[in-house]
């Protein structure tokens, strides 16, 4: 029997695919662990420097009210630790590239300039705003009210909103209604996509990421991790799902 | 105490790596119908999921979340490759008969959607059913399903 054009490409489709050499668990970590922060932290420092400049402040190292809720992206899991180097021996080509690892263990001396640059300086009341802004748009979304929610995205975050408001419906029309439970809110956006300055603008030093649970995907390892940030001006927040 | 579970999480990570890897590439080929994206986000996601080892719930499968993941990766990278207008670098890892072969594959996919492809091989060559599809693709049962016999009419097999 004569084999059909549908059956003849997904077979050499899947001769091609099956034969595809992956790397070894290790070596990808390891790249990406010594690869990524390096640029992200130098586009952190562009991002920050810029607001600050902008705003006419400067950042303090360790001043500030801020709550414990509020406080040190770094100081949990996923930190990094920078055993060598300043911001502008990372981004220097000329200069011996630092060491960056990921780990559970803190660095014995961590740079103080990276960890000010990155730890940003939250106002009083950015975690409970965090908490509203994620809530009110969440809420939009369990009530179906798309266009609400999509206005509420950062605009470097945004599907077009047909697309967006297409993937929720779909979801809501075979899962049911969008309910969620929010986890209080932590400062590790750099933990979900420490590219994210690249693409979404706005004060990372008042940045927040909130994980919401949807019970529908209980047990189904599914969940959004959903930054929450002022926008460069200090005035509106915005939000951008990270997955 | 802390020292143990991080073990445990790292070896938990390269059991997933070692299970998962091949199905994610091969979802994100489909997805993407471009290779070394494929290869590259496919790379992204995992390291996606070491920064989010001590999260997730290894009990649970963790297939679904690695493609929820690849999927929203690629469509990121897809939005901003649009607007600068870059066509993807080749794949390095193919000789010229290899190259040849794919761009043969890579033209004949390219009528179908990202769905369609994507359904193919997580429906037909994974085994997934339509729901569980559904769930990972950000569509419903019966979407998948219009995916898969769509994608087999414009292939010319109806």
């Amino acid at each position: 029997m004569r084999e059909s054009r549908y059956d003849k490409v997904w077979r050499e489709w899947r001769s091609m695919a099956d034969n595809a050499s992956s790397p070894q668990a290790r070596r990808l970590v390891s790249r990406r662990s010594s690869g990524l922060p390096v640029g992200m932290l130098a586009t952190a420092a562009v991002v920050i420097a810029v607001v600050a400049l902008a705003s006419q402040r400067w950042w303090p190292v360790t001043t500030g009210s801020v709550s414990p809720s509020d406080s040190g992206p770094l100081a949990t899991e996923n930190s990094f630790s920078v055993s060598t180097g300043s911001m502008a021996q990372a981004s220097s080509s000329s200069s011996p590239a630092p060491s960056l690892s990921f780990g559970a263990s803190p660095s014995t001396q961590p740079s103080p300039q990276v960890t000010s640059i990155l730890s940003g300086t939250p106002q009083s009341g950015d975690s409970a705003m965090a908490t509203s802004v994620a809530t009110k748009y969440q809420t939009f979304i369990e009530q179906a009210d798309y266009s609400k929610a999509w206005a509420m995205i950062a605009p470097g975050c945004r599907l077009a909103y047909e697309e967006f408001a297409k993937d929720w419906t779909d979801t809501a029309s075979s899962w049911g209604p969008i309910t969620f439970t929010l986890q209080a809110p932590s400062r590790d956006w750099i933990g979900a996509d420490p590219n994210l300055p690249e693409r979404v603008s706005g004060d990372y030093g008042r940045a927040f990421l909130i994980v919401v649970d949807y019970p529908f995907t209980t047990q189904t390892n599914q969940w959004s991790n959903l930054l929450v940030l002022p926008d460069v001006a200090g005035t509106t927040w915005q939000v951008c799902n990270l997955r | 105490m802390e020292v143990a579970i991080a073990r445990d999480t790292d070896i938990l990570f390269e059991r997933a790596f070692a299970q998962h890897w091949r199905d994610v590439f091969q979802f994100l080929l489909a997805w993407t119908n471009d290779w070394a994206s494929a290869e590259d986000i496919s790379q992204e996601a995992f390291a996606r999921l070491w920064a989010h080892r001590n999260r997730i719930d290894w009990q649970q499968p963790v297939l679904p979340w690695l493609i929820v993941t690849g999927r929203r990766l690629a469509n990121d990278r897809f939005r901003r490759l649009a607007r600068r207008i870059v066509a993807p670098p080749p794949p390095t890892s193919f000789d010229e008969s290899q190259h040849a072969r794919w761009m043969d594959v890579q033209a004949a996919l390219r009528d179908l959607s990202a769905l369609e492809r994507a359904a193919v091989v997580l429906v037909t060559f994974r085994g997934m059913s339509p729901t569980e599809a559904a769930l990972v693709l950000g569509s419903t049962p019966g979407g998948i399903r219009a995916a898969l016999s769509r994608g087999r009419q414009k292939l010319g097999d109806a």
